[in-house]
């Protein structure tokens, strides 16, 4: 099924190549200065690939190195996040992120050479000093250390075994499709189009400058083309012959809980310092997330397949164990989820933003790797300020929307607004996924919206329909149903996400006998 | 001599029984823990028997299925010849629970009938 | 607006499956004018319009029906009593005052403040991620009750190559239905070293048609990004870890879950209703009332009995039970721990207080055991027994025993399961 306009246009004044929160964040951005933009995404779904899996944090920096280009936009783009989301209708919390020092914070190879009580005095008083430090240095405010007592009584099931530790308060979570979403949408609302489904085969590079892009659905003119392809992204550079760098990927996985078994287990998200980890991945963290489920992870494995989504039983256990220690009762059995994303690492682990030197109007945005979300507003400051220099008018538009008006969630409505909406509509009043307290009203909604959902997952990533702890077993198919009665297309061509993930194979013999009778 | 082995479904013993015979007249049963089970092998080998439950499609109903039951079981070759021939029936709503929707399916005498009331229904059906 | 919806009824309902439909039955026979049964579906009972199978009724009915035949008894007497049937009804809430919210188009919102209530809500299906299969996560892993309700009630095929995981009843049942509808089921793969169904299942759905059941195995990763393309099977250890070296890929389409069921109690936790941990329902007492005065529980909200007649018993008992309270003002005594003794893992109901009435003890045992006696003692001497050529944990043991000819107060109640010689 194609989504999106049916027509792809001849000609825009800036091509985005990636729907992620990058491509989109950094729309958004462009809309408010030329409404002449159009994003390209081969998926069924803006987010629909990287953006998706991602596990909500936007980071403080503090665990960036010093000195790196991702590490000056993780800080500036937190800061700057709370009018970055201003006008989306989307939820983003700063509930800060508790670092706890334990016995294992020191590698085993520093600690095993330092008696006891001096490698507690260095546990308890230094460590936690040099994070701190370390991090205002980095420009990250309000940092605090936190002594043991105060750690249990912020998080009463940190393990025994902390031992100091701080409070990194600019912290916080934001769900990264919702996000996405709102930022493509509003950009749509302020004029640009998103061409979804749609694969970019070449890009057209003449006398040294970008003329437009190749797609399997056809070719689209435009002088200035932004490489925002993710995991993609250097190839998508080559095809502008504007490479030089490599892209791997890099799996995380992430487990989630019962929201109903594990809200309030954590308040803020929790970590364990662990010296070592420090290169790759933050090490991942306990989180509550928006909706008040406990989140565990993210892993880092690199893997070869740049669309290896899968999850082992090794990872699995990986995660377990590291939160056994840090959270040692933490409750295993009320997991009902697992997902896994693939982060998009350049070789030397740093952000490329830049225009090409050798041709000109191509622009890369890639090796977003984490803390890509925490960056994105940050990114797109920093690429408008390229696309300013490419041409990209600098006055602010007069008509430019600043707000995205975001459908009503009923389940965390009062029954005296649920009543009223089910009055003026209703298909309130019909609750299609019981965990989640998601109505029809809500899913036809997001069917018809301004980026309409065409998938299940989409629909989910838009209402929360099946994220609950069923995971779609009572609504999975109520949901195709009102897909398929929405979109004019019978049931059997309803996907999860996308061709070639059909729910349903076929029809049952009594059934194809009365249609056919 | 032949030896045929059946599991006895009769209780939660779940017995391992095992039947000789020669030219189709049993021999003998072994493995049973009481007379059921023995019983239960003897009817097995000479006529083992099934009841079949299935669906066929409705016409203008609440729902576009209606599920159906072989009134007795029947024998246990003849169950796909039954499914094969219920696949081929649709009914009109309303249909009552117990109506006849099929009669001596699959030659076996017996009859084939609805297992449910189903309305009319109010509206079309959504589309498909 | 809201305050016209209000409703004050004399028992309320939640859920209108096999449980539910006799509960409202039961409460409304028992005398109680103003019954409300509510459920969120769009007709009469619950999981058994899709359960088109027979095997049901043997124990209420002395008679084979299925699942559709059962509900219709109980369906055609709610019809001709005055039981107030709200259907495509949402309850969202309620409280521990027994103060309900709940949706639905017609109504809007409604706030229903019944003198008692009856939790009715059944169960729901076990996920891949609670039994933790590792792999990628396409279209095409589905549960087995899903599965049954899109094929008999939609009509619509969830796959047409099938590996089911778990060999439950309904696994059982649905490789047996996939078959019928043309869908080659490859085999039926089970953790644990024996079947999770009855074996009356495995015969007749697994063995009439040549299907395999491969025990102590398990799958050990989902195959394809878009739609499953194949799942790895393995065989596990006594540990139920998997044997790498036994791992083999099987192509298909769709591998169907059956791999427990979990009582369905959200609505109940709102409430501030007790659960057990072992059953994960209501703790209740031989009136089937939950911690919380005037709230019942009955069917597999409790917990998830085996087979439909015992749902119904427990219904009856708990209907009977808000009428009792309802009309005789009901005061709840002292209550007293049924304990599980020997090779008993749990006993529903947890509670006795009123034991000069005969009560019907459930429960489920730890491991299998031939030749035994189901007992119920008090204070050590047996009330009750009954031996039993074989118990197996899937298959629930009943156990009546009244403590009436007695004539003096219980202090310590234990069910257990003990050798027992000679025949039953």
């Amino acid at each position: 099924m194609q989504t999106g306009p049916r027509e792809i246009p001849a000609r825009a004044g800036v091509i985005i190549i990636g729907a992620g929160v990058t491509g989109c964040s950094i729309a958004r951005e462009l809309t408010k200065y030329t409404p002449d933009v159009v994003i390209i995404d081969k998926e069924t779904d803006v987010s629909g690939e990287t953006t998706k899996a991602n596990n909500a944090e936007v980071h403080s920096g503090i665990g960036e190195k010093t000195g790196t280009l991702k590490q000056k936009l993780n800080v500036r783009g937190n800061a700057m996040y709370d009018e970055f989301v201003d006008g989306l209708g989307v939820d983003f919390q700063r509930q800060g992120l508790l670092i706890v020092v334990t016995p294992r914070s020191l590698p085993e190879n520093v600690s095993r050479w330092l008696p006891g009580p001096v490698a507690h005095f260095t546990h308890e008083k230094i460590l936690p000093r040099v994070i701190m430090r370390t991090g205002t240095r980095k420009g990250i405010p309000g940092l605090r250390v936190v002594s043991r007592d105060e750690i249990f009584r912020m998080e009463p099931h940190v393990t025994k075994h902390a031992i100091a530790g701080v409070f990194d308060q600019t912290y916080g979570m934001v769900a990264p499709y919702k996000l996405t979403i709102a930022l493509a949408e509003l950009a749509v609302i302020n004029g640009a189009r998103v061409l979804l489904d749609t694969d970019v085969t070449g890009v057209n590079v003449e006398g040294g400058r970008v003329t437009g892009v190749v797609t399997n659905r056809g070719a689209i003119e435009a002088p200035i083309v932004v490489n925002a392809a993710g995991v993609f992204s250097d190839q998508v550079a080559d095809l502008a012959g504007s490479g030089g760098f490599k892209i791997h990927a890099r799996k995380g996985a992430s487990l989630l809980f019962d929201r109903d078994i594990t809200r309030d287990y954590v308040r803020s998200s929790v970590s364990e310092f662990r010296m070592r980890r420090a290169t790759k991945s933050k090490g991942g963290g306990a989180m509550p997330t928006l909706e008040g489920n406990l989140q565990l992870g993210p892993t880092a494995i690199d893997v070869e397949d740049r669309y290896d989504t899968s999850i082992s039983a090794e990872e699995i256990e990986e995660i377990f164990d590291r939160f056994y220690y840090l959270l040692p009762d933490f409750p295993r059995k009320a997991l009902i989820s697992a997902f896994s994303g693939i982060r998009a690492a350049a070789d030397d682990e740093d952000f490329h933003i830049g225009a090409s030197e050798t041709a000109h109007g191509f622009v890369n945005v890639a090796g977003i790797q984490s803390p890509g979300l925490a960056s994105a507003p940050a990114i797109a400051e920093m690429v408008l300020g390229i696309l300013h220099e490419l041409g990209v008018p600098t006055g602010k538009r007069p008509e430019y929307e600043e707000v995205r008006p975001a459908p009503p969630r009923f389940a965390v409505l009062d029954n005296e607004e649920r009543d009223r909406l089910i009055k003026e509509d209703p298909r309130y009043g019909r609750v299609v996924c019981r965990c989640e307290t998601v109505t029809e009203a809500e899913v036809v909604r997001a069917i018809h919206g301004v980026i309409g959902a065409t998938t299940m997952d989409a629909v989910k990533r838009r209402t929360r329909v099946g994220m609950g702890r069923c995971q779609g077993g009572f609504c999975g198919y109520r949901v195709a149903e009102i897909l398929a009665r929405e979109l004019g297309v019978p049931v059997t061509e309803i996907t999860k996400n996308g061709r070639g993930s059909e729910i349903f194979v076929g029809e049952t013999k009594g059934l194809i006998k009365a249609e056919s009778g | 001599m032949a030896t045929h082995n059946y599991t006895c479904i009769n209780c939660p013993l779940s017995c391992s029984l095992e039947l000789k015979e020669e030219d189709g007249s049993v021999l003998e049963v072994t493995g049973n823990d009481c007379k059921v089970g023995a019983r239960y092998a003897e009817e097995e080998f000479t006529d083992p028997r099934r009841v079949v439950t299935t669906t066929v499609g409705v016409r203008g109903g609440v729902l576009p299925l209606l599920p159906v039951r072989t009134e007795n079981a029947i024998p246990k070759r003849l169950i796909w010849d039954a499914v094969n021939q219920i696949a081929g029936v649709v009914v009109a709503a309303p249909v009552e629970n117990g109506q006849l929707v099929l009669s001596n399916v699959a030659d076996t005498g017996v009859d084939v009938i609805a297992t449910r009331d189903l309305p009319l229904s109010n509206d079309a059906q959504p589309p498909r | 607006m809201m305050a016209d919806a209000r409703r004050r009824p004399d028992c309320a309902v939640i859920g209108a499956g096999p449980a539910g439909l006799g509960a409202a039955l039961a409460a409304s026979k028992a005398g109680l004018k103003d019954v409300l049964l509510l459920d969120r579906d769009i007709e009469l009972g619950g999981i058994l319009p899709q359960c088109i199978h027979d095997g049901f009724g043997s124990i209420v009915f002395k008679e084979v029906l299925t699942g559709p035949q059962y509900a219709q008894r109980y369906i055609d007497e709610v019809e001709r009593s005055n039981i107030d049937v709200k259907l495509n009804t949402m309850v969202l809430d309620m409280d521990s005052s027994r103060k309900i919210t709940a949706v639905n188009e017609t109504d809007g919102v409604l706030e229903i403040e019944p003198m008692s209530v009856v939790l009715a809500m059944g169960c729901r299906e076990r996920t891949r991620h609670q039994v933790l299969i590792p792999g990628y996560r396409p279209a095409g892993v589905i549960t087995a009750g899903a599965a049954q309700r899109e094929i008999n009630i939609e009509g619509l095929m969830p796959g047409r190559n099938i590996v089911i995981l778990g060999s439950g009843d309904i696994g059982l049942i649905m490789a047996r239905r996939f078959t019928l509808e043309g869908a080659k089921v490859e085999g039926v793969y089970e953790l644990m070293d024996h079947p999770g169904g009855l074996t009356r299942n495995v015969v007749q759905c697994l063995n009439d048609f040549d299907i395999p059941l491969h025990l102590s195995h398990t799958v050990s990763f989902i195959h394809g990004r878009k739609r499953v393309e194949a799942v790895s099977v393995a065989e596990v250890d006594e540990n139920m870890k998997v044997k790498k070296e036994t791992e083999r890929y099987i192509p298909c389409d769709t591998l169907c879950l059956s791999v427990g069921l979990i009582p369905e109690n959200e609505i109940s936790k709102h409430a501030g209703v007790e659960l057990d941990d072992v059953t994960g329902g209501p703790l209740v007492d031989e009136r089937m009332q939950t911690s919380v005065d005037g709230i019942f529980a009955c069917g597999n909200v409790v917990n998830v009995f085996d087979l439909v007649d015992y749902v119904t018993r427990s219904a009856e008992v708990a209907g009977q039970g808000a009428a009792e309270m309802v009309l005789e003002g009901l005061k709840r005594g002292p209550r007293l721990r049924v304990k599980p003794g020997r090779n008993v893992k749990y006993v529903v109901p947890q509670f006795v207080s009123d034991f000069n009435r005969e009560i019907d003890f459930y429960f489920r045992v730890e491991h299998p055991e031939r030749a035994i006696a189901a007992r119920v003692l008090a204070d050590g001497k047996p009330l009750s027994a009954k031996k039993h050529k074989m118990v197996r944990p899937p298959e629930m043991i009943k156990q009546a025993a009244s403590a009436a000819d007695l004539g003096r107060a219980v202090e310590e109640l234990t069910v257990e399961v003990v050798p027992s010689d000679g025949d039953s």
